[in-house]
């Protein structure tokens, strides 16, 4: 005979661990991609790839958006190419090539404040001007 | 893990790219699809104009299901080249 009790929560989903599925789901895993930038001195940001909602592209500029869950909602990046539509196709690129390998899972957006010039992440993108 | 990107461009200087975990469904209706985001206000929604709905559907299904080894960004959408992902979508019809 199998007794089932109500009022207790299921402890399992599929065969899997609820809890350890649950927190997964929740956390930030290790290997997650995270993006950084740098305004100037005292003002940059840093998000998970996974917190990335949109970007989106206006005159001269990228507004990336991320779930605002937190202090940072959005970064603007600023563009040198005319067409930021080339901007955005490098941008995606670059995002979608971390983290395999050897490679690093940091990616530097934008850094204004580095020693010597703004550092980028893909050349059509000149820099970042807000952290908001 | 990889992130695929899906891209629209509706004008110049007027694009957009979404990771492909925040597309939440696509409807096909009469003469258009539309693409549901997570997203902020403004951005949530992209109707496509469309010849036949069904393969214009299945076709992005194809194209998200793509190689894995594919540099991760999908033109959906470039109103600016005319470029679809699919021979049965003719526009962007609106972002909202």
């Amino acid at each position: 005979m199998v007794l089932i009790n109500l009022n207790q929560e299921p402890k399992t989903l599929n065969g899997k661990h609820l809890n350890k599925q649950l927190k997964k789901e929740k956390m930030t895993r290790a290997d997650e991609i995270m993006l950084v930038a740098q305004v100037g001195d005292n003002d940059s940001m840093m998000s998970p790839l996974g917190k990335l909602k949109s970007i989106n592209s206006g005159s001269g500029v990228l507004l990336l958006n991320f779930d605002a869950t937190a202090n940072v909602a959005a970064v603007t990046l600023t563009t040198s190419s005319p067409d930021e539509f080339t901007a955005l196709k490098a941008l995606c690129r670059a995002l979608n090539g971390r983290g395999r390998n050897m490679q690093s899972n940091v990616v530097v957006l934008a850094d204004a404040a580095a020693a010597t010039a703004t550092v980028t992440v893909v050349p059509e993108i000149t820099g970042c001007s807000i952290i908001a | 893990m990889k992130t695929k990107f899906l891209l629209f461009q509706n004008a110049a200087n007027d694009a957009l790219a979404y990771p492909l975990d925040r597309l939440q469904d696509v409807e096909g209706k009469d003469g258009t699809i539309v693409m549901s985001f997570d997203a902020p206000s403004g951005e949530t929604t992209i109707t496509l104009a469309t010849s036949d709905e069904f393969q214009a559907l299945k076709d992005i299904s194809e194209a998200i299901g793509g190689p894995v080894h594919s540099d991760g960004v999908l033109v959906i959408a470039d109103d600016v080249a005319e470029e679809y992902v699919s021979s049965q979508i003719t526009a962007i019809n609106s972002v909202a």
